[in-house]
């Protein structure tokens, strides 16, 4: 690991204008992926802004009348699992499944809201720093022709990573909003607000970037719309084993359901594409019908049509359906 | 006897030694005296002995899995502040090689086999200049054909390795007439099973220091069997083997993953050279990089039977992955092969087993040492036969599993053979007459799998197997115990104590056990092959009951009594019953007293003894031996299983696992080894996975490498068979391997049973079993969803 000088934000505009001034200086929350990184020799920042000194940023504002609920971009997934605001509230309860899935106890006590949602490709040819693949500026996907068991399903042909944050994933399908803030030319902070979609970046687009994220802008909060009369939701993870592990793949999903039928749904895909994956065709299937097995059925097989494995991934296609149906009739059945 | 010398009478007050009564101390759970420093943290390891001063040193290893080295540019890397030195091959003053049968990997390699090859060694002043000048160190090669895997390694005209080619070794058993006797069979199975690569994941990472005392370079660093690694660190420096002292720190794990060589040679030489304290430390990828793996094994297997299930022949074919040296691969694959039929009755067998370099991670020793992988294929195998013959598996087992005095695969004759007893009471402890197959989702099956294995102990086939240990009486009247056997967390040392105060009536926690110093203790053979138990055990037990004996003479002199009419109890020699003119049991003669009289009338009580039992190398043509080990162990396990059918999710609800020990010196040491074994097993048979590419590993960490946690571990049941084996402490024959060896088929039997199909690849993780019923429903049997 190179050496880098760490600074201790006190506020939320002074980290800003730390990161806007100095080149390359990076934010540092709870460090377990930018740390990683750094020791593995994948990246070497000169200067780390640590927001975890900042207080307040770690706030979970429950649901209220039409407001819904704000996370603070520093809230551990540990405190995300354990939140009667989320944990509670049937519309949020995939947020709070998925922030206890993932990871061990210890790494759920560090890793936060907006590290997790920042946090780069698990891929072992992309963490490896002898191979120079096309996300680190190279110009080959070691996966295509390596093992690519643990890889995309969907969107491969150029970079077949797979985006690794479970909150993005339930967040993607809570529809929930990121607040991102910078330090403007005039000294004043500068506000944006972002839906999930359009904050992660596909391949196509830019292969070496997994967000859109200006240098020097942070996420501020993440806003929840509020729960809909109806509405519950439900997240579902496979791992190669109980403990402990990454997923093999993941699904959250959120249903509105009004007199027995669904008003609104939405499916999402984790651990099978390089962003979190909108399986639309399960989204139309659903809506307007009421639910049923077969129904669950075909909404599953349509999340999965027109996936296209690799040589060694094959298993995710049946696999993911799986937890469709599975995260789906989850969802029905709570209350 | 009126006029004997004076005989103290029953002493008064709280101190009454001789008086408890003679509480058995061999079978008892005694507290291990390490146990608490562990617990606490108090105790140092490997990586926490070096003081500031020391120097950090750091290997070179190879950019590439197979080139020749051209040049390796230090200069820069020299030039760094505080860079001590950077040692090659040219610094070297002995051999530059090691290796545990054949020494055939350089210390420092000019040509790279694997990514493990250390080029040269930086020593610095601190760890992160040690970094830093490792950054700046260029190496110039040139890339060779890489040899990826087993097929490769014997393709036609596949790059060699070695001088001697691809093929390390090549091992066989022929008895009988196997190809007669499988066309003569009413059926015959055929399964193919292939086994992976398994790192030791032990937590201690490699890890250690040394420093020169008097002119001898003195190292500390966990291994298996420091004589050994004394010989191997001699040999590669150039130095009488007086010169080299070897201490093993406490350790935490080993599994077979520390009997080659890794830090000791590298200490040594950065001390010998520098005459400066020095230290070592990997990093967790370095040592799953580093370290040797156990053998994946691909097993064909063929196996006849009549129509009323008697099992009549078995053809094998063994073929295994060496990686880049020999480590002890030629002994494991003597083992896979020897081990071919477990403990079945096969009159006719014919094996043939085929070990080849590639330029993987050396394969070497880990608990179950090629047994547990033919474990997993003649298991498969007999699962399969119950299904075709439609015979139930443990019916199978019962008309088929060896008897008292029945011969194993060599046909060396088993006097003691437990494996009945421990199935029946495994299948008593599950129920398995009332098992139920219910399960709480429609998409989830249960199933149950039946073990039986067996396991030779030692390293056998006419290997000079040998432990000495040596037991003292201490002036202050404390029992010392010599023994350069290592404890890495297994008990010996605890074991050690236990049975010396057993033959010497003291406290075991009393015990001052020296432990594991080359300079100090004598040599006591590797822990490993499940041998210190019967070898340090028998030599301690030999060792003490001869001070025993001295002591005896010295109380019987002294008292007048006969020898015969004393025992030792609770720290003094004393009367064993009533005798005429002396009323009571309350004779004694206070230990520390015994070894005063016993010093001043010339008796050291100081003895040094060795077991050394020997065994048969094996018939050349046929690999038979009547005395291939000197004692079998046998095993049983059931597993109960849940398998998501939709996913191939396994989750492993209950494993009974009952085991034959002979005597269990510590039960509760028992109950241990078993249960890490099964937890050890529950890895291999559903996650653990080195994968590798083209000789690139690329899970060495523990983000990727997956082992089970306590969380993925089910409801462990140990049950302790005893049956006394003739030539062990107590009857005591070992524990350690095989609580590892029975776990994997009994997962695999239940999974087959659960979804009506067989994984024969391991790990069966989820991908493995939900293609297995795919493959099943294709063919139109087993589950369906
Ligand atoms: C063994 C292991 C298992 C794991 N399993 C899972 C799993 O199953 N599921 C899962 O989702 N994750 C998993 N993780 C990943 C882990 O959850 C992430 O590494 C963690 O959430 C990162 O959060 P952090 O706060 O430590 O981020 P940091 O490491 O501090 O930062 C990560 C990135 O986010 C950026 N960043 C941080 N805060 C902000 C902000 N406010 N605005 C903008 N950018 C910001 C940083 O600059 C950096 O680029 C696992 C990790 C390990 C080591």
């Amino acid at each position: 690991m190179k050496p880098f000088e760490l600074v201790n934000a006190s506020s939320l505009s002074s980290a800003l204008g730390a990161l806007g001034q100095a080149k390359g200086a990076v934010a540092k929350a709870g460090g377990v992926d930018l740390l990683d990184l750094m020791k593995e020799g994948i990246s070497a920042p000169p200067r780390l802004i640590n927001l975890r000194t900042i207080a307040g940023l770690d706030k979970i504002a429950a649901a209220s009348g039409e407001q819904g609920a704000v996370l603070g971009p520093l809230a551990t997934l540990a405190q995300l699992a354990e939140s009667k605001a989320l944990a509670g509230v049937p519309a949020y309860a995939a947020l709070a499944e998925a922030a206890a899935a993932a990871a061990t106890p210890q790494i759920r006590n560090m890793a936060t809201l907006a590290g997790n949602l920042c946090q780069r490709p698990r891929c072992w040819y992309f963490r490896d720093a002898d191979y120079h693949c096309l996300r680190k500026g190279g110009n080959k996907c070691f996966a295509h022709s390596g093992d690519n068991a643990f890889h995309a399903i969907f969107e491969n042909d150029k970079c077949a990573v797979v985006h690794p944050s479970a909150a993005a994933v339930a967040l993607s399908a809570l529809g929930a909003k990121l607040e991102l803030q910078r330090a403007g030319k005039d000294g004043k902070v500068a506000t944006r607000e972002l839906a999930m979609a359009d904050f992660f970046v596909a391949p196509s687009k830019d292969v070496q970037r997994e967000n859109v994220l200006a240098a020097g802008e942070l996420i501020s909060a993440v806003k929840l719309p509020a729960p809909q009369a109806g509405q519950r939701s439900a997240y579902i993870k496979q791992k190669q084993k109980q403990s402990f592990d990454w997923p093999l793949g993941e699904v959250a999903v959120s249903l509105t359901v009004t007199a027995g039928k669904i008003a609104a749904a939405s499916v999402v895909l984790g651990s099978v594409a390089p962003i979190p994956w909108r399986a639309k065709k399960a989204e139309a299937a659903l809506v307007g019908k009421a639910a049923d097995e077969a129904l669950i059925k075909a909404a599953a097989e349509a999340a999965l049509a027109g996936a296209d494995p690799l040589d060694d991934n094959g298993y995710k296609v049946p696999l993911v359906k799986a937890l469709v149906r599975r995260a789906l009739t989850q969802a029905l059945v709570s209350k | 006897m009126s006029s004997g010398p004076p005989i103290r009478r029953r002493p008064t007050g709280p101190v009454r030694p001789g008086q408890q009564p003679q509480v058995n101390v061999i079978g008892r759970s005694i507290r291990r005296f390490d146990g608490k420093g562990k617990v606490t943290g108090e105790t140092p390891f490997g990586g926490d002995l070096a003081g500031p001063e020391a120097y950090t040193a750091l290997v070179i290893r190879s950019p590439h899995p197979h080139c020749e080295i051209e040049d390796v540019e230090l200069a820069a890397a020299r030039a760094i502040p505080g860079v001590v030195a950077i040692f090659t091959g040219d610094d070297i003053g002995g051999t530059n090689r090691h290796g545990l049968i054949r020494r055939d990997q350089e210390v420092f390699s000019r040509r790279a086999r694997f990514m493990g090859d250390c080029l040269g060694l930086i020593v610095a002043a601190t760890p992160k200049i040690a970094q830093r000048a490792l950054e700046a160190v260029k190496v110039s090669y040139k890339e060779l054909p890489i040899v990826a895997t087993m097929d490769d390694a014997l393709a036609e005209g596949s790059y060699p390795l070695h001088e001697t080619g691809n093929v390390l070794s090549t091992e066989l058993i022929r008895r009988g007439d196997a190809d007669s006797a499988l066309a003569e069979s009413d059926v015959v199975v055929n399964t193919e099973t292939r086994t992976q690569c398994v790192d030791h994941a032990f937590l201690d990472r490699e890890a250690g220091m040394a420093y020169m005392e008097d002119g001898v370079v003195t190292i500390y660093a966990s291994g298996q069997w420091i004589h050994e690694e004394r010989r191997l660190v001699a040999l590669a420096l150039g130095l009488p083997q007086e010169r080299v002292r070897i201490i093993q720190p406490a350790t935490g794990g080993a599994f077979g993953g520390r009997e080659d060589i890794s830090i000791q040679i590298y200490l040594g030489l950065a001390a010998l050279k520098l005459d400066h304290p020095v230290r070592i430390e990997y990093t967790r990828e370095e040592s799953m990089i580093a370290r040797h793996k156990r053998h994946p094994i691909r097993i064909e297997y063929t196996l006849g039977a009549t129509r009323e299930g008697v099992l009549t022949a078995a053809k094998v074919r063994i073929l295994s992955d060496e990686g880049a040296y020999a480590s002890t691969g030629p002994a494991v694959l003597r083992k896979a092969v020897s081990h071919c039929t477990g403990p079945y009755r096969v009159p006719n067998i014919h094996a043939d087993g085929v070990a080849v370099f590639t330029n993987n991670n050396p394969t070497g020793a880990m608990r179950g040492f090629g047994a547990c992988q033919l474990a997993i294929a003649y298991e498969s195998a007999i699962v399969e036969l119950s299904r075709v013959l439609k015979i139930d598996v443990v019916e199978l087992k019962r008309i088929n599993l060896l008897d008292d005095g029945e011969g194993v695969t060599t046909d060396q004759k088993i006097p003691v053979v437990g494996v009945r007893d421990c199935m029946e009471a495994a299948l008593r402890r599950i129920g398995w007459d009332k098992r139920s197959y219910e399960t709480p989702a429609p998409h989830l099956r249960r199933g149950y799998g039946v073990s039986t294995i067996c396991f030779g102990v030692g390293y056998g086939d006419g290997f000079p197997d040998a432990s000495r240990a040596r037991v003292r009486m201490a002036d202050d009247g404390v029992v010392e115990v010599f023994t350069g056997g290592v404890d890495f967390g297994q008990g010996l040392h605890s074991l050690a104590a236990q049975i010396a105060a057993k033959e010497l009536g003291v406290d075991p926690l009393a015990v001052r056990v020296v432990a594991s110093d080359t300079h100090r203790t004598p040599e006591s053979g590797s822990s490993s092959a499940t041998r210190q138990t019967v070898f340090t055990g028998n030599a301690v037990r030999l060792a003490a009951s001869e001070v025993a004996g001295q002591l005896l003479d010295v109380a019987a002199a002294y008292t007048g009594l006969h020898w015969d009419d004393l025992e030792l109890r609770g720290n003094a020699i004393a009367a064993k019953h009533d005798i005429a003119g002396h009323e009571d049991r309350t004779v004694v003669l206070p230990l520390r007293q015994a070894v005063r009289l016993g010093r001043e009338r010339g008796y050291a009580l100081d003895v040094e003894s060795c077991f050394k039992p020997r065994t048969v190398a094996k018939q050349k043509g046929t690999g038979k031996s009547p005395r291939a080990f000197i004692t079998y162990m046998f095993a049983s396990h059931v597993a109960e299983v849940l398998v998501d059918i939709e996913t191939g999710e396994v989750k492993v609800a209950r494993i009974v696992a009952a085991h034959d020990v002979g005597k269990a010196i510590n039960p509760q040491q028992v109950e241990g080894q078993i249960e890490g074994g099964v937890v050890q097993g529950l890895g291999m048979a559903l996650m653990e996975e080195v994968v590798s590419e083209g000789g690139f590993m690329k899970n060495a960490s523990f983000t990727d490498y997956i082992i089970p946690t306590i969380v993925d571990t089910p409801t462990i049941e140990a049950l302790v068979i005893e049956r006394d084996d003739p030539e062990g402490p107590y009857g005591a024959r070992g524990v350690g391997e095989p609580g590892l060896i029975g776990t994997p088929p009994a997962i695999l039997g239940a999974i087959a049973d659960a979804i009506g199909t067989q994984v024969h690849e391991t790990p069966a993780n989820a991908e493995r079993v939900w293609k297995a019923i795919k493959r099943s429903e294709r063919a139109g049997d087993g589950a369906s969803a």
